[in-house]
């Protein structure tokens, strides 16, 4: 038990936890016109599960931490954008610009040394493609959490 | 204590315009195999694409679809192929036997049907070109074997 990541299933109103370790049961997944290219931008939460525990210096990020190269012959410098915003709200433009591809996304501290939060948490994520990116699936880019666990009273 | 982890991440990447003749419930079950259905030209050149769309297995309906489709396009030709034949029939060349310029296919004619007539139907430059061809192919065999030999 501990954070976990989310996606909300709008047809059940459940909340269905992304896979972890390569298992992809239930990963992030986003579809895109390789085409053209594509920007698709999706909402996610992060949750303890944990009423003992609370969480502080806690981190997202995507890896590899440089982006990803998949252009092809005709495109050889094409590369899949990656970023985290935690936010409520969806970003606008203009806060997706300011922050790189991998970013390192900060989250607040979940809960504190007396109470535990286990309320779930809205973050975005925002994933690029570039116009002539070949057929395929892409699973060697995880979303890495790194945190600090507490529990409460300490 | 800190806690380490590690979320999966899917990006699939798909080609719409391949995809908008696919019915909505197969659109997440787009294969190889489909498009070779849809646009043959452009599955080939994402053949060597990273790794397959979908994980699920070889749709077989869609490639005996497309055979059955294949045949059909190939019997229509056959088809074509009749109505030209039963044409060209009709045509004929005349020419004369007495012109020395003409010997070589005087000559032809006599070898292969008997008699130099003075008229080449599209019969007989039908039954000269597939005897070409089979000559031409045994003789390759030929030399293919005797090449084997030594």
């Amino acid at each position: 038990m501990s954070l976990q990541l989310f996606e909300y299933d709008e047809e059940n109103n459940q909340y269905l936890a992304i896979s972890e370790d390569g298992l992809q049961s239930n990963p992030i997944q986003t579809t895109h016109d390789g085409t053209n290219g594509e920007v698709i931008e999706k909402k996610l939460f992060i949750q303890n599960d944990n009423p003992q525990e609370f969480y502080t210096n806690i981190e997202l990020q995507a890896k590899p931490d440089s982006k990803v190269r998949v252009g092809d012959i005709n495109y050889p410098e094409a590369f899949i954008g990656y970023k985290i915003i935690f936010k409520e709200t969806q970003p606008t433009e203009s806060e997706w610009a300011s922050v790189e591809s991998g970013n390192k996304e900060v989250i607040p501290n979940i809960g504190t040394t007396d109470l535990a939060d286990t309320s779930y948490k809205p973050l975005w994520i925002q994933v690029s493609i570039p116009g002539g990116t070949k057929v395929g699936a892409y699973r060697d880019i995880t979303i890495e959490l790194v945190c600090e666990q507490n529990a409460l009273g300490a | 204590m800190i806690i380490q982890k590690s979320f999966d991440v899917k990006i699939r990447i798909v080609y719409p315009h391949l995809t908008k003749n696919i019915p909505k419930q197969d659109t997440d079950k787009i294969t190889v195999n489909t498009l070779l259905k849809y646009e043959p030209q452009k599955a080939i050149n994402t053949y060597n694409a990273l790794e397959p769309v979908a994980e699920e297995k070889k749709d077989e309906s869609n490639l005996d679809k497309l055979t059955k489709d294949f045949q059909e396009v190939i019997k229509e030709f056959e088809n074509i192929e009749k109505i030209a034949d039963s044409r060209l029939k009709n045509i004929q060349h005349e020419y004369d036997l007495q012109d020395q310029n003409n010997t070589p296919v005087i000559e032809a004619q006599e070898y292969l049907f008997g008699e130099a007539t003075g008229i080449v139907t599209y019969e007989q430059y039908k039954q000269a070109s597939e005897l070409l061809a089979l000559t031409q192919n045994e003789m390759a065999r030929r030399a293919k074997e005797k090449k084997n030999v030594a």
